[in-house]
């Protein structure tokens, strides 16, 4: 197999699957459904496997976008059906349900458009083409933040999964989300060079004034850093 | 023909993994790892059954949209 295929492919299907977990992520805090780092990293593993088989064996392109988009949230239920719990069901209201397929898809679907049109070709004028890498960055960093934010707990906690499932809220989200998402659009509109360290910067800037946490700040610097960087490689290959 | 049997036993991990209950495979002798754990293999091989069913239709039908 071409290595530059292999690695093309297999970066895209990381920042896809990235931005569906973030935008499932947003959802399910706004909707009072609980947000649980073993659930999102089974759901992290299941987008990831669809994703990249459909990529790598078929190739990539709407039909493929749309097959991927809806194998990985079917198979998705299947395993929440399938599964013991291991969040008490009764405290915790979970998407377990058939109905759960519909966002979930519809989700998979505008990450696949996000990164297919935005960073891999470019369909738009600049601005719309800047606010939307702007919004794909933003989406990164608030996952990368989120599983951050929950591992922490997880360790601090001796894996205990309901002090997990109370780490994030909706009100952390938004104020988290809204500034990135200006202040990133802003950057790409307005900066031509050293974008990847501005924004990196303004990431930790943001956590720090929400969050008051030094190492959480500096985490948060070097994801965003990373996030920029594999858009960049993206773009590219 | 090739393809044709990598779906069959991906097809056939899949949905014995995913659909068949927890006590009928610890009693088949194949319960390896825990019961979730054996979903989650389940559901990969269904999605390589599903992505190599998809990819011998697409070739054969030429789909597009």
């Amino acid at each position: 197999m071409d290595k530059k295929r292999f690695v093309s492919v297999l970066l895209f299907s990381i920042v896809i699957t990235i931005l569906m977990n973030s935008l499932d992520m947003l959802f399910h805090l706004f909707e009072g459904t609980t947000v649980h780092l073993d659930y999102v990293a089974i759901k992290i593993a299941l987008i990831f496997a669809s994703i990249f088989l459909t990529s790598l064996l078929v190739g990539l392109g709407k039909s493929e976008g749309i097959f991927a988009s809806i194998l990985g949230p079917v198979v998705f239920f299947l395993y929440y059906r399938y599964t013991f719990p291991t969040l008490n069901r009764q405290l915790f209201r979970i998407d377990d349900q058939l109905w759960y397929v519909i966002p979930h898809v519809i989700f998979f679907m505008l990450s696949y458009w996000l990164v297919f049109d935005f960073i891999k070709n470019k369909k738009y004028n600049k601005i719309i083409q800047n606010v939307g890498r702007g919004l794909i960055l933003t989406l990164m960093s608030v996952a990368f933040d989120f599983i951050y934010r929950m591992s922490v707990v997880s360790v601090q906690t001796g894996r205990d999964a309901e002090a997990i499932a109370r780490t994030l809220d909706h009100v952390y989200a938004l104020k988290l989300f809204i500034p990135l998402l200006i202040l990133f659009s802003l950057l790409f509109i307005l900066m031509k060079r050293y974008r990847s360290f501005a924004a990196a910067i303004l990431a930790g800037v943001v956590v720090f004034i929400i969050d008051k946490d030094i190492i959480h700040a500096i985490l948060l610097i070097i994801l965003t850093f990373i996030s920029y960087l594999l858009l960049k490689k993206v773009r590219k290959s | 023909m090739k393809n044709y049997i990598l779906i069959l036993i991906f097809a056939i991990i899949g949905i014995i993994y995913t659909f068949v209950p927890n006590e009928t495979i610890i009693s088949l002798g194949i319960g390896i790892l825990r019961h979730n754990d054996r979903v989650l293999i389940g559901s990969i091989s269904l999605i390589i059954a599903a992505v190599l069913i998809f990819r011998s239709l697409r070739k054969k039908l030429d789909l597009k949209v």
